[in-house]
C-alpha cells in the first residue's frame, strides 16, 4: 500500500511543460487593446449615472452639513435661554 | 530565462505594450503550466493564464523593480489562482471526470508507457487521476503549496515569495499536504 502511494504522489512529478497554444497566446497579446478598448467604450448611460451619483452624494452632505448647522445653532441658542438664570447670580 | 526587473521596468516606462509582451514571451508558458497544475484542466488553465496576464497589465505600473520580476508574476499568479480555486472552478467537478490523458499527450508528446504497453498507459492515467482528485480535496493554501513545490518544480523559498508566507509555514503545508494526501489515497485504495 505504502509503495502504491508513493508511485501516485511521484506520478504527478513526472509531468511535462506543455506548450501554450497559439489560440491562447493570441488571447493574452489582445489583453491591451481590449482593456483600453473597454474604459473608451463605458456607455453614456453608465458616465451619467456615475456623474448624477457622485452630485447626488455631495448635494446630501452639503443639505445634511447646513441642517445640522442650522440646528445646532437652534440647540444654542435654546440652551442659552434654559440656562440664562444663571447668569444672574 | 530571467528579464532583469530593473530593465524591464525602464522599458514600461518607455513602452508599455512592448514590455508586456516581453513578459508573454518569458512568462506565458510558465504561468499556463503553473495554472494547469493547479486545475488539471485545459479550458480553466487558459482562462485562469488569461486573467493573471490581465491583472498583470492593469498592474504593470505598480511594479517597482525592486524585486525580482518573477516573484512579482507568480505572487499574481497565487492570488488570482486562490480566487479561481474558491469561486470559478467549473462546477466543482472532480479532476477525475475532467483530466484527460490523451489532451496530455496529444499536447505534448507525454509518453506515460515506458515499452509502449497500453496497460502502462492505463495504470498511468489511474495514477494521475487519483492524484489529481486528492489534491482537489486539500485546503486550498496546501493544495497551492504543493502544486507550486511538487508538480511545478518551484523552490521552497520560491514558494515562500509567491504566496508571501515564510519558509518555516511552507515546510509546514507541504508536511501536512502529504499528510493529508497520503490518508485521502489511502482511503481511496481501499474503496
Amino acid at each position: 500500500m505504502k509503495n502504491r502511494i508513493d508511485e501516485i504522489l511521484k506520478s504527478g512529478e513526472q509531468l511535462p511543460k506543455l506548450p501554450v497554444s497559439d489560440q491562447l497566446l493570441n488571447r493574452l497579446t489582445q489583453i491591451p487593446s481590449q482593456v483600453s478598448s473597454q474604459i473608451r467604450t463605458l456607455p453614456r448611460s453608465v458616465k451619467w449615472m456615475l456623474v448624477a451619483g457622485v452630485a447626488s452624494i455631495v448635494l446630501l452632505n452639503t443639505l445634511l452639513m447646513l441642517y445640522y448647522r442650522h440646528n445646532s445653532g437652534i440647540g444654542n441658542d435654546l440652551s442659552s435661554a434654559y440656562f440664562s438664570y444663571l447668569k444672574q447670580m | 530565462m530571467e528579464i532583469d526587473g530593473h530593465n524591464w521596468k525602464e522599458q514600461v516606462d518607455i513602452d508599455k505594450e512592448r514590455a508586456y509582451r516581453l513578459l508573454i514571451q518569458t512568462y506565458a508558458e510558465k504561468v499556463y503550466n503553473t495554472c494547469y497544475r493547479l486545475t488539471f484542466h485545459q479550458e480553466d488553465a487558459e482562462d485562469l493564464t488569461q486573467e493573471i496576464f490581465t491583472a498583470i497589465y492593469l498592474s504593470i505600473d505598480s511594479y517597482k523593480g525592486d524585486s525580482k520580476l518573477s516573484t512579482w508574476i507568480y505572487s499574481l499568479t497565487v492570488n488570482k489562482a486562490k480566487e479561481f480555486i474558491r469561486y470559478k472552478l467549473r462546477d466543482k467537478r472532480s479532476a477525475s471526470s475532467t483530466f484527460s490523458l490523451d489532451w496530455l499527450k496529444e499536447s505534448t508528446g507525454y509518453d506515460a508507457s515506458d515499452e509502449s504497453n497500453p496497460l502502462d498507459e492505463v495504470i498511468q492515467k489511474e495514477r494521475l487521476e487519483l492524484l489529481f482528485t486528492a489534491i482537489e480535496e486539500l485546503p486550498d493554501n496546501q493544495r497551492i503549496a504543493y502544486s507550486l513545490n511538487k508538480l511545478d518544480g518551484l523552490s521552497y523559498g520560491e514558494v515562500a515569495e509567491s504566496m508571501d508566507i515564510s519558509l518555516s509555514s511552507v515546510e509546514s503545508l507541504l508536511f501536512r499536504a502529504k499528510q493529508n494526501l497520503k490518508k485521502s489515497l489511502e482511503k481511496k485504495l481501499k474503496e
